[in-house]
C-alpha cells in the first residue's frame, strides 16, 4: 500500500500534466455560430440544428464544422461559414478546401484575406485545376499577372486541354496585349467548351479587334444557340455543396429542372411544398398552369381561389385564374379576371392579349382591337398580337392596317408562316 | 432603385438650379410631414439665387402627387431656348414644357406613352435633325409575387434574375415637322430596332462611340449583358457589345450594371466610361483600345480592388485642376449587410445599406488612387443614388449633389487643393434656339496638351448634369484655342485666351479649321 501511495500521486501528477498540456496546445477556435432560426423555413432550420450538433457532439472534428459552414454558406450566411471554415482550417491544416471555401466566403467582405486563403488552398490542393484558377483567375482580376501566369502555367503542366485553364491563359495574353495569341487561345477554350458562353465572348471581341470578320460571325453564332446568358465554371468542391439548398429560389430553380425533364409528379409536389410559403404566388400560378395543361380545371381553379384568399392583390394569380375560366369557356369571368389584372398592373401584356382573345370569344370586336392594341404598343415585338389585331383589322375592312402589323410581325419572326399567308391573300386579292 | 436629380438652369439667370426626383411610394409619402424638413410627396424644384436654394415646385407648376419617380433628363425639346424636363417612373412618365419658367405637363399630348418602369433617360439628337429626341432605358417587368425570402426567413431585394427584361424605348422628335411646331414625338423603337433586345436597363450614356459621327446608345443593364447600340446613319441601331468588348466584364460575365461616366481616362484622345455596380463586383473601366473597341481594363488602373461597394451616381471629373480626369461614386447597398452595420445617424431599419460614397484621384497617367481624406462626400455611410455634378457655386470648380433613399438631397461643394486653372465652355447653337449643342465635341489646347468633352448632361444614374464642359487645364494659365465639332460633323476653331473664364461659344462666331 505504502508503494502504491507514490505510484498513485505519480499518475495523478502526470494526468494534471497532461490536462494543462492539452488544455494550453488546443488551437484556439471562433465560437459555435448562433444564428435566430425561429423565421426559418424547417428545412433549413433542421439542417442548421442537425449539423450543429454534430459540431457540439465532436468539437475538435474538422470535418464536422466543415459540414455546418457548408450549412450556412449554401444559406448566404457567410459571417456564420466564416467562423465555421475557420475552425475546420485550424483543426485540419492539410485539407485545401478549408481555406478555398473560406477564400469564396470572404470575396465580398474582404478580398485581401479572400486571395490570401486562395493562395492556401493552391499549395496543398495537390492538382486540383479549379482551385489553382480560382487564385489565378483573382490575380488577373487584380492585374498580378506574374503569380497568375505561374499558376495558369502549372495547371497547364498537367491539365493541358482544360477549356478554363486555356481561358485564363487568353485573358493574360490579352492583358499583356498579345492579341493574336489571345485568340488563339480561346478558340482553343471555345472549342473545348462549346457550352460555355465566357469563351465565345472573348473570341467574338478578338475577332473583332483583329479584324478577322468571319471569326466574328462563326463566334457570334455559337452563342446564340447558348441559351443561358451565364454559367460559372464547374466547381467540384462547391457543387457538392449545392444539394443541401433548400431556400426559395433553389427549391424554384430546382422545379425549373424537373419541369424540363418533364417530371410532372415531382414537380407538381415541390410547388405545392414551395407554394404554402410567404413567396408562394409565384409556384401556385405554376401549379395552376400545370394543372390547366392537364385538364385539371376544377383542381386548378379551386387552388386559385384559395390562394387569392391570401394574395388578393397578387396579378399573377388573376391572371391564371382568367386563364382558366377562358379554357372552361367560362368567359365573363375571364374578363373580369384579365380586366382585374390590367387594373393591377397596366403593362401586363399577356393579359391585355388573353383581354382581346376573350373579347374575340364574347363577340365584342372593336373591344378586342383596343386591347390587342394596347399589347402591341406595350410588346411590339410578340409577332402572335400583330397578328390577332391583323386579323380583326382585316374582319373590319382596314387592309392597309392590317397589312402593317403582318409585315411588322414577319420582320420580327421571319418564320411565321401565318403572318407570311395572311399578308399573300391580302395582296393577291388586293390584285 | 432610389431617384435621380438634375443640375440645370430653369429660368436662364445663369446660376445652376436642382431638380430632386421623387421616388417614395404613395403610403410613405404621405405620411410625412409637409413642413419642409421631412420628406416630399412630389419632386421639387430649388431656384438658386447666389448660392442659396428656394423651393419654387408649386410656383413652377412642378407639384406632381403620382409615386415613384426615378430618372430625370433635361433638354430643350423645342428649341426656345428653355430646358424642359423628362421625368420617367413606375408608371406614368412625365413630360414637362418650360414656358419661360412654368412648367407644363405634355405628357400624352406630345405622343409619349411608356407604361414600363422608366430607369434612366437622356435627351440628344441621335438623327441629327436638330431636334433632341428622347431614350428612356426600362427596368424590368415588375410582379409583386417575385419575392425574395431569404434562408433566415427575412425578405430582401430580389434582383432582375428574378423579373423578365423589357426594352428601353426611343421617341424621335416630330417637333421640327409640325406646322406650328407644336411638341409632338413619335415612338420609333421598334422601326430603329431598339425595341429587338431586352434587357433590366439602368443607365445610359449617348456618344458617338465609334467615330461615325453619329449618336450611339450605351445601355447598362443590372446583371446581364450591357448594350451598345451603334448607330446606321441615325435611322436604325444595332447593338455590338459583346464584339465591342462592352457586355461583360474582362472574365465574361455580366455584372449589375447601374451608373454610367464617361471621360478620357488615360489622356489617349480616345473617349473611355465606367459602369458601377453591386458589392461583390466593381466599378468597371471599359477602356477604348481602338476606334470603338473596350477593353476591361479596371484592374489595371487600380480600381478593381477598391470598388467593391454597390455603387450608383457616377462621374469622371478634374477635381483638382490637374488636367486629368477623376473618380467620384455615390455609394449605398440593395441588399441588407450581413454582420456589424457601420456606424451611422441613420434608423437602425437603414443601417445595413449604408456604404461611404468614394473618391479616386488621377495619377495622370490613367491610374487611380483612392482618397481617404476625411470629407463631407466621403465621411459618413449613406445610400446615395443619384449623383450630378456642375459649377454650383460658379468659382471654376465642379461640385456634387446628390439624392439618397430615404434622406435628403446633399450639396457638395469642393474644397480640393487646387493645381491647376480651369476653363468651362458652353457651346451653343442659334439655329437651335440657342439651347446648348448636345453631341458637340470641345476640344481645348494649349501647348502641347488637350482635352475633349462631349456636350452631354446624360450620364451617372437616372440623373441630368452641369450641361457646360469643364476642364482643368493643369499648369496652362492660357489656352490657344477651342475647337468644336458640331452635332452634324460641322468642326469650328475659336480662338484662345486666358484659364479661368466662363465661356459662351455661338455656332458661327468661329472660323472654319
Amino acid at each position: 500500500m505504502r508503494r502504491l501511495v507514490p505510484v498513485l500521486f505519480g499518475l495523478t501528477v502526470l494526468a494534471v500534466a497532461v490536462n494543462v498540456y492539452w488544455w494550453f496546445s488546443m488551437p484556439s477556435l471562433e465560437p459555435l455560430p448562433v444564428v435566430a432560426t425561429d423565421r426559418m423555413t424547417p428545412r433549413i432550420r433542421e439542417l442548421i440544428q442537425t449539423a450543429t450538433a454534430e459540431v457540439m457532439r465532436q468539437d475538435h472534428s474538422a470535418v464536422a464544422w466543415g459540414d455546418l459552414g457548408a450549412v450556412y454558406f449554401v444559406h448566404s450566411m457567410m459571417p456564420e461559414a466564416v467562423a465555421c471554415f475557420r475552425n475546420a482550417e485550424v483543426l485540419d491544416p492539410v485539407d485545401y478546401r478549408w481555406p478555398y471555401l473560406l477564400g469564396i466566403c470572404l470575396l465580398n467582405t474582404d478580398r485581401e484575406e479572400s486571395l490570401d486563403c486562395y493562395r492556401r488552398s493552391a499549395q496543398r490542393c495537390g492538382q486540383k485545376a479549379h482551385v489553382q484558377l480560382r487564385l489565378a483567375e483573382a490575380l488577373i482580376d487584380r492585374s498580378e499577372l506574374e503569380e497568375a501566369a505561374m499558376q495558369v502555367e502549372s495547371v497547364l503542366s498537367y491539365a493541358p486541354s482544360n477549356p478554363r485553364v486555356q481561358f485564363a491563359k487568353a485573358r493574360l495574353l490579352l492583358a499583356q496585349g498579345d492579341l493574336e495569341q489571345a485568340k488563339s487561345w480561346a478558340i482553343r477554350s471555345a472549342a473545348a467548351a462549346p457550352d460555355k458562353r465566357t469563351p465565345h465572348l472573348l473570341v467574338a471581341q478578338l475577332c473583332r479587334r483583329t479584324r478577322d470578320t468571319a471569326g466574328e460571325t462563326r463566334a457570334l453564332k455559337a452563342l446564340e444557340k447558348i441559351a443561358d446568358d451565364f454559367t460559372a465554371w464547374e466547381d467540384p468542391d462547391t457543387a457538392a455543396l449545392y444539394p443541401l439548398r433548400q431556400d426559395g429560389t433553389a427549391r424554384l430553380a430546382r422545379a425549373e429542372d424537373l419541369a424540363k425533364s418533364g417530371q410532372t409528379a415531382s414537380l407538381k409536389e415541390t410547388l405545392s411544398e414551395i407554394a404554402t410559403g410567404s413567396d408562394g404566388a409565384a409556384a401556385t400560378s405554376q401549379l395552376a398552369w400545370i394543372l390547366d395543361q392537364e385538364g385539371n380545371f376544377r383542381e386548378s381553379e379551386g387552388l386559385l381561389r384559395q390562394q387569392l384568399l391570401r394574395f388578393p392583390k397578387d396579378e399573377r394569380l388573376h391572371f391564371q385564374f382568367g386563364v382558366v375560366c377562358f379554357l372552361q369557356e367560362r368567359n365573363p369571368e375571364a374578363e373580369a379576371a384579365f380586366r382585374r389584372v390590367v387594373e393591377l398592373k397596366p403593362d401586363f401584356v399577356d393579359a391585355w392579349y388573353n383581354l382581346g382573345l376573350t373579347f374575340v370569344k364574347l363577340n365584342k370586336p372593336s373591344d378586342a382591337r383596343d386591347a390587342f392594341a394596347v399589347a402591341v404598343r406595350l410588346s411590339p415585338s410578340k409577332a402572335v398580337i400583330r397578328i390577332s389585331l391583323a386579323e380583326l383589322l382585316l374582319a373590319e375592312g382596314k387592309e392597309e392596317e392590317a397589312c402593317e402589323h403582318l409585315e411588322a410581325a414577319i420582320k420580327v419572326a421571319p418564320m411565321e408562316q401565318e403572318a407570311r399567308d395572311m399578308l399573300a391573300r391580302i395582296k393577291a386579292g388586293q390584285k | 432603385m432610389g431617384s435621380g436629380i438634375a443640375l440645370l438652369d430653369y429660368d436662364r439667370d445663369g446660376d445652376l438650379d436642382i431638380f430632386v426626383v421623387q421616388g417614395m411610394p404613395p403610403a410613405a409619402a404621405k405620411v410625412k410631414p409637409a413642413n419642409g424638413s421631412g420628406f416630399s410627396p412630389t419632386s421639387r424644384l430649388f431656384r438658386q439665387t447666389k448660392g442659396q436654394f428656394e423651393d419654387v415646385t408649386e410656383s413652377t407648376g412642378l407639384e406632381d402627387e403620382m409615386p415613384y419617380g426615378s430618372g430625370v433628363a433635361v433638354g430643350d425639346i423645342n428649341n426656345d431656348g428653355w430646358p424642359d424636363l423628362f421625368v420617367s417612373k413606375y408608371g406614368r412618365d412625365r413630360l414637362l414644357i418650360n414656358h419661360e419658367g412654368k412648367f407644363e405637363d405634355i405628357t400624352e399630348a406630345a405622343g409619349i406613352d411608356n407604361p414600363r418602369w422608366g430607369a434612366s433617360a437622356c435627351f440628344t439628337d441621335y438623327d441629327r435633325d436638330g431636334w433632341l429626341d428622347l431614350f428612356i432605358v426600362n427596368y424590368y417587368d415588375y410582379y409583386s409575387s417575385n419575392r425574395l425570402i431569404l434562408p433566415n426567413g427575412e425578405e430582401d431585394y430580389a434582383g432582375p434574375q428574378m423579373r423578365e427584361s423589357v426594352p428601353s424605348k426611343l421617341y424621335r422628335n416630330l417637333t421640327g415637322e409640325m406646322p406650328d411646331h407644336k411638341v409632338q414625338f413619335r415612338d420609333v423603337s421598334f422601326e430603329t430596332g431598339i425595341d429587338s433586345k431586352a434587357g433590366p436597363g439602368l443607365g445610359i450614356l449617348p456618344a458617338d462611340f465609334n467615330g461615325d459621327g453619329w449618336i450611339d446608345f450605351c445601355v447598362a443593364n443590372d446583371g446581364k449583358a450591357n448594350f451598345m447600340w451603334f448607330s446606321r446613319s441615325g435611322k436604325t441601331f444595332s447593338e455590338e457589345a459583346i464584339q465591342v468588348g462592352t457586355a461583360y466584364n474582362a472574365a465574361g460575365v455580366p455584372q449589375a450594371g447601374m451608373g454610367m461616366a464617361t471621360g478620357d481616362v488615360d489622356g489617349d484622345g480616345r473617349q473611355d466610361f465606367l459602369i458601377t455596380h453591386l458589392e461583390g463586383e466593381y466599378t468597371t473601366l471599359y477602356s477604348q483600345v481602338a476606334e470603338g473597341l473596350f477593353e476591361d481594363r479596371t484592374a489595371a488602373v487600380g480600381l478593381a480592388v477598391h470598388t467593391t461597394h454597390t455603387g450608383f451616381g457616377t462621374a469622371l471629373l478634374d477635381l483638382d485642376l490637374d488636367g486629368d480626369l477623376d473618380l467620384v461614386i455615390g455609394n449605398g447597398r440593395v441588399r441588407r449587410r450581413v454582420g456589424e452595420p457601420p456606424a451611422t445617424n441613420l434608423e437602425s431599419f437603414w443601417q445595413p445599406y449604408a456604404e461611404c460614397n468614394q473618391t479616386f484621384l488621377n495619377s495622370g497617367g490613367g491610374i487611380f488612387t483612392s482618397v481617404n481624406a476625411i470629407d463631407d462626400f466621403v465621411a459618413e455611410p449613406r445610400m446615395t443614388r443619384g449623383l450630378a455634378i456642375g459649377d454650383l457655386d460658379d468659382d471654376g470648380d465642379l461640385d456634387l449633389v446628390t439624392s439618397e433613399v430615404n434622406g435628403p438631397a446633399r450639396i457638395f461643394l469642393n474644397t480640393a487643393e487646387r493645381k491647376g486653372s480651369w476653363l468651362i465652355v458652353r457651346v451653343i447653337d442659334p439655329r437651335h434656339g440657342g439651347r446648348d449643342a448636345y453631341g458637340a465635341i470641345v476640344t481645348v489646347t494649349a501647348g502641347k496638351e488637350r482635352w475633349s468633352r462631349d456636350v452631354n448632361p446624360a450620364f451617372s444614374y437616372l440623373s441630368s448634369n452641369d450641361p457646360r464642359v469643364h476642364f482643368g487645364l493643369g499648369k496652362a494659365t492660357t489656352f490657344d484655342q477651342i475647337t468644336v465639332q458640331w452635332p452634324d460633323g460641322m468642326k469650328e476653331d475659336f480662338k484662345g485666351g486666358m484659364a479661368g473664364n466662363n465661356l459662351t461659344l455661338h455656332r458661327g462666331k468661329g472660323v472654319q479649321p
